[in-house]
């Protein structure tokens, strides 16, 4: 008896022990590029192109850049995403082209994101000749967003109890019925958070966008898709590492990770928010 | 084995040790008033109490096992079966006392034997010990066609009871100072033959209870 | 003619064979419960009338089912359509997360009525059918979740009742539910008697006693009785049958 207690006592310790240092790590983190960055974020950080060589200045260009390739990734990687874990959960529970294609999207998953920009500057920007711009930079974003997209869409209408959706049919409902009126809007709480995580981890990506659209340095703003933009992540890589005076530009760096930091913050607490109005909404209404 | 299995399991051999009791009874009861014999008369008169609180034990578990078990089908039928033939025993057992009274309440009744031997006393009491002896076969072999053969004994103790007034009449018309005695024998007729129609009952009860069919207020030929 | 009519049915889910030669038939306004033990092909029985089965991958079935004379399983015949006629009500309540006005007037809905005020008609109609109308009447736009667990199914049975069917099945609906639910689900079967005709499934013998008119005793796929209610309970004519309903079984 007096063993068992102890080995769960120990056990417990353990694993508060673990999850404060995750607290403690991620703390440490947050701290050293706020305490770092918030120095330099004004108004005119927001707001102003780079100047001098990215050592003074803003980093307008790069949130505006970010912004575009978010919408334009979503653009393309939602209805594609959404549809096809539809088809995925609801239509073809048991075939072989849904395994193929559950496989597959596992696979993609997995893929290094460096790989997608390498992909993506070979069919968007070469053999389409879409060039350098967002829509070459958002094409090849929302490819590496897909599969997660498709994913959380199948587990969302995976968690939906089955006897929701007999309970329409025995009612005389079609089945684009009952996934339009009765499982979609059950569902749609959760696909919103994988949505708004995937635009997460879309807004801090390099890589992709590294042979695709985004520009070293462009104090300007793109006027068309077929534009180069800045983005944060990049913009964050170059003036970190191949700035013109790295010493002098450092404090940028941190206000620029500062920032993007935010953003994602941002984008996740509004999913955690958007889930629960959703949630509760599905409920009430 | 399960719960109501036990339970029904043990009712049965309640009933079947009530029936014992009351073969016994009847049994004694008849020695008794063939044999003028005062103390199997006595006996017989003391147990009766017994075989009443037995009643009672056997009526209170069968109304448990309905209350807590809601035995359907074959159990169902054996409960209510049990039931109705646990108050015709008892029924029976109350002629056997009432016989086993009339001996005590008499001490000085003295019956002329060539009267009893003449109204076939002896063979009434015989074929109603047959009848209540051949119920309990059946019941205990669940062999309805066992229990068949107690209507057609019913028919002949109704025959034997039905040429007995007849008989007794006469014997008062030639002793008339013996019309005491006599009142008294018919009693005892009386109730033999009110066993004989119980045991009638208690056979329709094991036909219902093996066979599910209802055989009361219908003609009993099979 | 006879409300429900199957006709040597058999039923497979892929090589296992579920249903085998089953004949059974149902007239008009009777209440008829399915037991047997788990497994036995009462619940398939049941889906086969809605077809509820069709969505279930690599199932076959032979014979042929009518409801009122028309064979559900003839070409052409269409599924939602069918399912108007023939309502479901399922083990576990399955309110949608609607409100309450919404849960009952979806049939309608989805069935291309957009009529205002004959849903609010048919709606108040079918919830004061299912016995509910007292309870709810004041919040009908609240969130069905809100409700009880005996309330839902209630509501879940008004939801039923609202598209008319002629046939309602319910598949153990009472076995998620405390005794005072059940009974009131028990009551508003008796009651929905005079206007449906009812196939009920049930593990519940004394239920299956208390609402049919007829019960039907299946067991490893078979029919193996099919008899007044009556019957079956107090004198069954197949030993299975009696060993089952009295406990003796396995």
């Amino acid at each position: 008896m007096q063993s068992k207690r102890i080995s769960q006592a120990i056990a417990f310790t353990l694993f508060k022990l673990m999850s404060y240092a995750v607290i403690v790590i991620l703390v440490l983190i947050l701290g050293f590029i706020i305490s770092r960055g918030i120095g330099v974020i004004n108004w005119e950080f927001l707001t102003a192109a780079p100047e001098e060589g990215m050592t003074k200045g803003g980093i307008f260009p790069a949130i505006v850049g970010t912004f575009y390739l978010i919408i334009g990734s979503s653009l393309f990687s939602f209805p594609i995403g959404i549809m096809s874990g539809i088809y995925m959960n609801e239509y073809a529970t048991d075939n072989k082209l849904a395994s193929f294609i559950r496989i597959m999207t596992n696979n993609l998953s997995g893929v290094p994101s460096v790989v997608f920009g390498l992909f993506g500057m070979a069919l968007f920007v070469n053999t389409l000749g879409f060039g350098d711009s967002i829509l070459a930079g958002s094409l090849t974003l929302g490819l590496l967003s897909l599969p997660l997209v498709i994913r959380t869409t199948e587990e969302s209408l995976k968690a939906i109890d089955n006897s929701f959706r007999e309970g329409s049919l025995a009612l005389g409902a079609t089945k684009l019925q009952t996934i339009q009126k009765v499982v979609l809007p059950m569902a749609f709480p959760n696909i919103i958070t994988g949505l708004i995580l995937s635009i997460g981890r879309v807004s801090g990506e390099t890589a992709p966008i590294l042979f695709t659209v985004a520009a070293y340095f462009l104090p300007k703003l793109p006027n068309s898709i077929f534009d180069q933009v800045m983005a944060l992540p990049y913009h964050l890589y170059v003036i970190s590492t191949s700035g013109t005076d790295i010493e002098s530009s450092r404090a940028m760096a941190y206000g620029t990770a500062f920032v993007l930091i935010s953003i994602i913050l941002i984008i996740n607490i509004l999913a955690s928010v958007l889930r629960n109005y959703f949630a509760k909404k599905v409920k009430m209404n | 084995m399960r719960h109501l299995e036990q339970e029904i399991n043990s009712l049965r051999q309640d009933i079947i040790e009530m029936w014992r009791m009351t073969i016994s009874q009847v049994y004694n009861a008849g020695e008794a008033i063939l044999s003028f014999d005062k103390d199997l008369a006595m006996q017989v008169s003391m147990r009766e109490r017994k075989i009443d609180a037995f009643e009672l034990k056997i009526d209170s578990e069968c109304e448990n096992i309905i209350a807590l078990h809601q035995p359907v089908a074959i159990d169902l039928r054996l409960v209510l079966a049990v039931l109705k033939i646990n108050s015709n025993l008892e029924r029976i057992a109350d002629f056997a006392y009432g016989i086993s009274r009339i001996l005590l309440a008499n001490p000085s009744l003295i019956l002329d034997a060539e009267l009893i031997t003449d109204s076939k006393l002896n063979s009434m009491i015989q074929q109603v010990n047959k009848m209540l002896a051949q119920g309990l076969e059946a019941f205990e072999t669940e062999k309805p066609q066992i229990a068949a053969a107690i209507f057609s004994e019913d028919y002949q103790v109704d025959e034997i009871n039905a040429n007995v007034s007849r008989k007794i009449a006469e014997y008062i018309k030639k002793n008339p100072e013996r019309a005491y005695e006599c009142l008294q024998l018919m009693g005892v007729f009386r109730k033999l033959e009110r066993i004989g129609d119980h045991c009638s009952n208690i056979a329709e009860e094991i036909f219902f209870f093996t066979d599910a069919k209802i055989l009361k207020h219908t003609d009993k030929k099979l | 003619m006879l409300t429900i009519d199957a006709k040597n049915v058999d039923f497979y889910y892929s090589e296992f064979h579920a249903l085998k030669n089953i004949n059974l038939e149902v007239e008009k306004n009777k209440v008829v419960a399915l037991i047997g033990p788990s497994g036995c092909g009462k619940s398939t029985f049941l889906r086969l009338l809605n077809r509820m089965n069709d969505l279930i991958d690599g199932t076959r079935m032979t014979g042929s089912v009518l409801i009122e004379g028309k064979d559900i399983y003839a070409p052409g015949i269409r599924v939602d359509e069918l399912r108007k006629e023939v309502g479901m009500v399922f083990q576990k309540p399955n309110p949608f997360p609607k409100s309450i006005f919404e849960n009952v007037a979806y049939g309608l809905r989805v069935n291309g009525i957009s009529d205002k005020n004959f849903i609010e008609e048919r709606v108040v109609q079918s919830i004061k059918s299912a016995a509910l109308w007292d309870e709810v009447k004041d919040k009908l736009n609240k969130s069905a979740f809100a409700l009880s667990g005996g309330q839902q199914q209630r509501l879940c049975i008004a939801r039923t009742l609202a598209i008319s069917p002629k046939v309602v099945l319910m598949d153990e609906p009472a076995s998620a539910l405390d005794p005072i639910s059940t009974a009131k689900i028990e009551e508003l079967i008796y009651e929905l008697k005079k206007d449906y005709t009812i196939m009920i499934v049930t593990h519940n013998m004394q239920q299956a006693s208390r609402v049919s008119d007829k019960t039907a005793y299946f067991y490893l796929g078979e029919m193996i009785e099919y008899d007044d209610t009556i019957k079956i309970f107090t004198n069954p004519k197949e030993l299975s049958t009696q060993n089952y309903i009295t406990g003796r079984f396995g």
